[in-house]
């Protein structure tokens, strides 16, 4: 084959890895804003809790991967609980600042654990796989947990209910959905999925404590699908990683910086600028 | 003859004076008086965090126009501040700009960059600015370390000294009074915007956007126009930071000043200028009382000051909670509970 086509083959190979992450952070974080109409600002931080919780079963204790990949996916998702009902429970139906603002204060906290458990440096997990397969993997498993999302919305009842939360919250009540009950299952959810991505990071590159930018760049595919579109999110995951690795790749150079942590953002500016409401999100219409 | 007890307003002026009541002018000239005569006093390290606190209280005077009185949030701030730091400093060094002209022209500046990243945002309802400021925060950041030939990149950019005619602001004692006399204006005349016209659009967009609109206030152009300028005041806060600090470089406008901005608003209090003079107090201040007992503890337990950063981290972020959940109208509040207690002090009615 091509050299250069190998090249560009790689890279785009690379893209939808990173794309990947993106759908999965993304789609967790539509998950919250559609049933809570919260921009959770620390899906970061429980990425990379995700990630870090995961290193330390596997380094502990040495069992196998898959295992404590399940583990962790559990244990994240009463962490995510405990989110829901320590700081967001007392701010319900506060104003969408405060309830921002707490995710920031959250977002410190979180951060500042991981710091003080793990420390600042790089953490490496131990190799399972060779690292094109470790790629393929990652792809799979990935695009099935977002399809098994999607169907769990679509068809589950508690992903009915979910839905019937996000669309009229008064409605759902009175229709016999609790809806605290669904919101501390959508934060849980929400944080299994980020942590999956953070595990995928780990394997592939390592965890650091800059794997948290992730929960802020990955506002772009949620904005470029439409702020309540799962299915947009994953999407809008697809295309951002592409573009930011293609970016990285041919741009950086010009530049002489790298743009990869800036890319994201460029795309919010111009998804605002063009389209608002992103690909798939609903226009919002008010009723006086 | 008997004397009512409280405070009579017979006419309209008493009642929309800034300052309405005689004890609180009372208490305002003694508060000017001691900032007056601080310096004589010789703190030479109190003094410097004096200044950094005033610059920090023009720029939180902006962001709570913005977030405490019009109810947008902005993630973006710190990246205003430097660009009114950058565009400061250029403008005096480069292009020969006095620096009392410069000091408006680098607000005006920063308002304009802020329009622009906040016009797309500014046309659609929910927390769609919050988003494109983050972007303009990371954006502005890249280009201040990328942009080499312009900010110096990592290795700063050396700000020339500021002077207004004959008098050279060299010295902290000098600064300081700089600085105080432009955080009197500022929230002199952030008191008096919410005593205006505009000012009074900007809170009844806050509180409820469609019965504004109803009432024939244009979203649109208040909303622009608060959002201007709050980036105005960042702009000149950020002026007079690159000024006094002499050396400016990208690290000091990263999104954690930022959120220390919004931090501030949320302790001191939303939508009060008192709010916004207190919690940056508070802000400055925390870390410096941590880092008095981290050095005292810090023999006992080596680990603690290891781990410094992390803990405030921590802390930080659990006072950012905290507030939001047990006191939403912030220390602002406190301090009117504590007044309204002591005013009927010993009688409980």
């Amino acid at each position: 084959m091509d050299e250069n086509f190998i090249f560009i083959w790689h890279v785009l190979v690379s893209g939808v890895v990173t794309g990947c992450f993106y759908a999965l952070i993304g789609m967790s974080m539509v998950l919250i804003y559609k049933t809570s109409k919260v921009i959770n600002l620390c899906q970061g931080e429980l990425t990379m809790l995700g990630g870090y919780v995961c290193f330390s079963i596997i380094s502990f204790t040495g069992i196998h991967f898959l295992i404590a990949f399940s583990i962790t996916l559990f244990a994240v998702f009463l962490i995510g609980i405990l989110v829901e009902r320590t700081i967001l429970r007392p701010l319900l139906g506060e104003s969408p600042i405060a309830i921002l603002m707490v995710t920031i204060g959250m977002a410190n906290i979180l951060g500042g654990v991981v710091g003080l458990i793990w420390g600042a440096d790089s953490k490496a997990f131990p190799l399972i796989l060779s690292p094109s397969s470790i790629v393929l993997v990652i792809i799979v498993v990935s695009v099935s947990l977002v399809l098994i999302f999607l169907g769990f919305f679509k068809f589950s009842i508690i992903g009915i209910s979910m839905r019937s939360v996000a669309s009229d919250q008064q409605a759902s009540l009175a229709l016999g959905v609790s809806i605290k009950k669904t919101l501390i299952i959508a934060w849980g959810l929400s944080a299994v999925l980020s942590a999956a991505a953070g595990i995928f990071m780990g394997n592939l590159s390592g965890l650091n404590l800059s794997v948290k930018i992730y929960g802020l760049k990955a506002l772009a595919p949620m904005i470029l699908g439409g702020l309540d579109s799962v299915a947009g999110a994953v999407l809008g995951g697809f295309i951002v990683g592409v573009t930011e690795v293609l970016g990285d790749t041919y741009i950086s150079d010009i530049i002489g910086g790298s743009i990869s942590d800036s890319i994201a953002f460029f795309i919010i500016i111009v998804v605002l600028i063009i389209k608002p409401y992103g690909i798939f999100g609903t226009e919002e219409i008010e009723r006086i | 003859m008997a004397e009512f007890c409280g405070h009579k307003k017979s006419t309209y002026q008493e009642d929309q004076a800034i300052f309405p009541t005689r004890f609180r002018r009372n208490l305002l000239i003694a508060f000017l008086c001691f900032t007056i005569f601080f310096p004589f006093l010789g703190f030479g390290y109190l003094q410097y965090l004096a200044i950094i606190i005033g610059i920090t209280i023009i720029a939180a005077l902006g962001i709570n126009i913005l977030t405490g009185f019009t109810g947008l949030i902005s993630l973006g701030h710190a990246a205003f501040v430097g660009v009114g730091a950058y565009s400061s400093a250029l403008l005096v060094s480069k292009l020969g700009f006095p620096f009392w002209l410069a000091l408006p022209v680098a607000g005006v500046i920063a308002s304009i960059i802020g329009i622009i990243f906040g016009l797309p945002s500014l046309r659609v309802k929910g927390l769609y600015l919050a988003m494109a400021t983050l972007a303009a925060q990371v954006l502005l950041n890249f280009l201040m370390f990328n942009w080499k030939s312009l900010t110096g990149g990592v290795d700063g950019y050396v700000v020339p000294t500021a002077r207004i005619g004959p008098i050279v602001f060299d010295t902290d004692n000098k600064y300081y009074y700089l600085v105080l006399a432009m955080v009197l204006i500022a929230a002199l005349s952030a008191k008096q915007l919410f005593r205006s016209k505009n000012g009074r659009a900007y809170i009844a967009i806050r509180d409820r956007d469609i019965a504004a609109e109803v009432i024939g206030i244009s979203l649109f152009k208040y909303k622009l126009q608060s959002f201007a300028v709050s980036s105005f005041y960042a702009g000149v806060a950020g002026s007079l930071l690159g000024h006094y600090l002499s050396v400016i470089t990208p690290e000091n406008f990263t999104l954690t000043l930022s959120i220390n901005y919004l931090a501030i608003v949320i302790i001191g209090g939303m939508g009060t200028i008192l709010g916004s003079i207190i919690g940056s107090f508070f802000i400055i201040l925390l870390p410096e009382f941590l880092n008095i007992i981290i050095r005292h503890l810090g023999d006992i337990f080596p680990y603690l000051a290891l781990s410094m950063f992390y803990m405030k981290m921590i802390l930080f972020g659990l006072i950012i909670v905290g507030f939001l959940i047990f006191e939403p109208k912030g220390l602002a509040e406190i301090y009117q509970r504590i007044k309204k207690y002591f005013k009927l002090w010993p009688y409980a009615y």
